[in-house]
């Protein structure tokens, strides 16, 4: 199998491989940090070692940030978790913020808006049994 | 034609237990190219032979065994075997599907396929060794569990070489919930009451030694397949939590999504801490294993340490776990001794879960008396009651024998009302996660063809397909849209049950084919691989498109076969708790229900994907006419049964 060039680990700005962008929204106060808590279930806690983690993100921030983050910091593992080889986000992924379910097939998922304070739990949204 | 070529072994084997009399014939390639194999020969066999006169548990019944056409190769994870009969649980087509070893054995013995028909005066088994076919006195098997069965068959045989098919003592009782297990407790021909049939004809194992071989055509386009499949499953993300977990995996899904259906199918949440995936892996588990030839491996064996089941080793599904919440059941060690009790009696633990769970609701609402459970506490929560109603069941002793009839039956003949509370399908219990919420899931339960059932279909495409494929495949891109799509959603419901239908021709594992983490890999494996397999063993040039249309072919055969034993729309349709209560406990699905409206319009979109009426849901003439079921269509329109 011959894989595919990997995109560069890149900001929120960065155009992704299937052309999509993330939506920024308005309203961020840009340049400051921010925590949010992660809660990540298998295979994504295999390739970061923990089930559970903080992440300092700069505003404005939005899932798609998070994403990046998690492949910048845990490398191709992360990464082969989360994009296919066409370099399409998973969309199969369903992140629940603070409880709310955004299924990664929704359109412009990516662009949902992170605050600080945040707790994003990551799971692969397949029943399958 | 006829005779060995490929991946087929070459013959039909039939064995009539009333007279004892042993068929061979040679296997028809143009017939095993059509049906492919498995519940493909199983489905047609079953309608050419048992018609709506026979009951599922009179000797005229058959009871056919088929592997699927690629188990015996080297293919990885073909290794599912399928039992097909009228099913005394619904009273329509029935089957079940099994790993094991028996299967590849069957083969190698020189048989794609074992019928048995007619019923034996007194136990017996059958010995097949080869050419060499015995029917033998089982005095000294009656009574043992599926463990002590195999392991009696595989000292008389002088061999651990041999395969067995057995059924425990629920089986031997009729009991309509009883399965068939292969090779002691390896795999489970779960669901429909297939163990009851095998009972009803006094047959209480099948013995098999093969010395034979399987054929592969072109071992360079095998080879190339074998490389590109475990090239897609080293980079889906849905593989290692199986891996890690096994199927206990699916509890995460459950608790995020809030539908565990704990209580009798009433509680969306439910107190599942103790039951986490991590709590059985590093407390119980003593063993991760696979089926044959399966790269995923997800098989689990678990071992009590102490307390009052010390010793208990067994295997263990996700389903066992799910089900045990149905009954409010969250002490991990009952939930191992359950599954303990139920592989030695032969019990499915699907039908068992929601029949327990059924008995709790009547006992709470003072439907089922103290004096009725004889002094149990049919509590929900009360493992102990759990683990004494399970043995009465199995040995239809008391309230079990009532309950030993499944949850419909039981139901009626409670009457004062019961029957809301048996959550069923065409008589066949419900499984797997609640369907409130999430529409086409709760379409998928009503239309399987053998009752409520998960594994029927994969409406689960749409929580991985993008709206774009949504709209390219299923021409909207509603569906992709879990919570509020309906356009589109019959047609993909339509498309993945004959998707998932293939792995039961191929004989190939559902969660290493079937299920995926996006739609490119999941379609790559269970139509293209899938089909380039059968084609490299076989030398043939079947199209992924006739591979989709021999899964239609299969299912279509089934809808047929309860067409005619009167089945319509009315049947396709899920219990009324879903549309009516709304799911409680907290949790994210709190307040949930099945929306009538929504159900209605997705099974109109999936009979007309279907080429059914839309109104009576009965097939069109020309719809089986398309897929070569000419002789079917005949027989339906001779019984003004075509829609």
């Amino acid at each position: 199998m011959v894989w595919p060039t990997l995109p560069r680990i890149c900001s929120s700005e960065t155009v992704w491989g299937n052309g999509s962008r993330p939506r920024i929204q308005a309203g961020f106060r840009k340049g400051l940090s921010m925590i949010v808590r992660l809660k990540l279930f298998s295979p994504l806690s295999d390739a970061a070692g923990a089930s559970e983690l903080t992440l300092a993100l700069k505003e404005p921030a939005t899932l798609q940030t998070v994403v990046d983050t998690l492949i910048a910091r845990f490398g191709e593992q992360m990464k082969r978790h989360l994009y296919d080889l066409d370099d399409r986000i998973i969309p199969s992924w369903a992140v629940f913020l603070n409880h709310e379910i955004i299924p990664l097939n929704r359109p412009n998922a990516l662009g949902t808006e992170i605050v600080a304070g945040d707790e994003l739990s990551f799971i692969l949204n397949i029943a399958g049994g | 034609m006829a005779g060995k070529k490929g991946s087929y072994a070459g013959k039909i084997l039939r064995v009539d237990l009333s007279s004892g009399k042993v068929e061979k014939r040679d296997l028809d390639l143009e017939f095993a190219h059509k049906y492919i194999g498995g519940r493909g020969f199983g489905s047609r066999v079953l309608y050419n032979e048992v018609p709506p006169e026979v009951g599922p548990l009179d000797p005229a019944n058959r009871l056919i065994f088929t592997p699927g056409a690629l188990f015996g190769t080297a293919v990885p994870a073909a290794s599912r075997t399928t039992a097909t009969a009228k099913s005394p649980a619904t009273d329509m087509f029935g089957d079940g599907h099994s790993s094991g070893h028996w299967g590849s054995l069957l083969k190698s013995a020189g048989y794609d396929q074992l019928i048995i028909q007619g019923a034996a005066e007194k136990p017996v088994y059958l010995w097949i060794d080869n050419d060499k076919v015995e029917i033998r006195d089982a005095k000294h098997l009656w009574g043992k569990s599926n463990m002590e069965t195999n392991e009696s068959l595989l000292e008389t045989h002088g061999s651990r070489e041999i395969g067995t098919l057995s059924i425990g003592p629920a089986g031997e009782k009729k009991v309509r919930l009883a399965c068939v297990f292969s090779d002691g407790i390896m795999g489970t021909f779960a669901r429909t009451g297939i163990g009851a049939v095998m009972g009803s004809k006094n047959l209480k194992a099948v013995a098999t030694r093969g010395t034979g071989d399987v054929g592969i055509a072109d071992i360079a386009a095998f080879k190339k397949a074998y490389q590109d499949y475990l090239q897609v499953i080293s980079v889906d993300p849905y593989v290692p939590p199986a891996t890690k977990y096994g199927t206990c995996r699916f509890m995460y899904h459950r608790v995020k999504f809030g539908i565990h259906g704990a209580n009798n199918w009433r509680l969306g949440d439910f107190d599942w801490r103790p039951l986490d995936p991590e709590v059985f892996r590093s407390d119980y588990q003593i063993k991760a294993s696979a089926c044959p030839m399966c790269p995923v491996r997800c098989r689990r064996e678990y071992r009590i340490p102490a307390g009052k089941y010390a010793g208990t080793v067994t295997k263990l599904e996700w389903e066992t776990i799910a089900r045990c919440m149905t009954c409010g059941v969250n002490d991990p060690e009952a939930v191992i001794y359950f599954s303990h009790l139920c592989n030695q009696y032969g019990l499915d633990v699907e039908g068992m879960g929601d029949t327990i769970a059924f008995a709790m609701e009547c006992f709470e609402k003072g439907l089922i008396s103290a004096k009725e459970t004889e002094g149990l506490n049919l509590a929900f929560g009360n493992s102990d009651a759990l683990m004494e109603i399970t043995r009465k069941i199995a040995y239809r002793e008391g309230l079990g024998d009532l309950l030993a009839e499944g949850t419909l039956r039981a139901a009626r003949a409670i009457g004062k009302g019961a029957e809301k509370y048996a959550m069923q399908v065409k008589g066949s219990e419900m499984s797997a996660g609640d369907p409130r919420g999430m529409p086409v899931r709760a379409v998928s339960y009503a239309t399987s063809t053998r009752g409520s059932d998960h594994l029927r279909s994969n409406p689960y495409v749409e929580e991985l397909i993008t709206p774009d494929e949504g709209l390219q495949h299923f021409g909207s891109r509603e569906a992709a849209d879990i919570f509020q799509g309906i356009k589109g959603k019959g047609k993909l419901l339509a498309w993945s049950e004959n998707f998932v239908t293939i792995g039961d021709l191929l004989g190939l594992c559902k969660f290493a084919y079937y299920r995926s983490a996006t739609f490119g890999y999941l379609r790559r494996k269970g139509v293209e691989l899938a089909t380039r397999f059968y084609n490299a063993c076989n030398g043939t040039r079947l199209s992924e498109e006739e591979m989709l249309e021999a899964g239609e072919r299969a299912f279509n055969l089934e809808k047929a076969f309860n067409v005619r034993e009167g089945a319509g729309r009315e049947k396709d349709i899920i219990p009324e708790r879903f549309f009516k209560e709304a799911l409680a406990g907290g949790g994210p699905s709190n307040g949930a229900v099945v929306d009538r409206e929504k159900f209605d319009l997705i099974l109109d979109e999936y009979y007309g994907s279907r080429g059914w009426n839309e109104k009576t849901g009965l097939p069109k003439k020309e719809t089986l006419e398309k897929l070569g079921l000419a002789d079917i269509a005949a027989d339906l329109q001779q019984r003004n049964r075509l829609g």
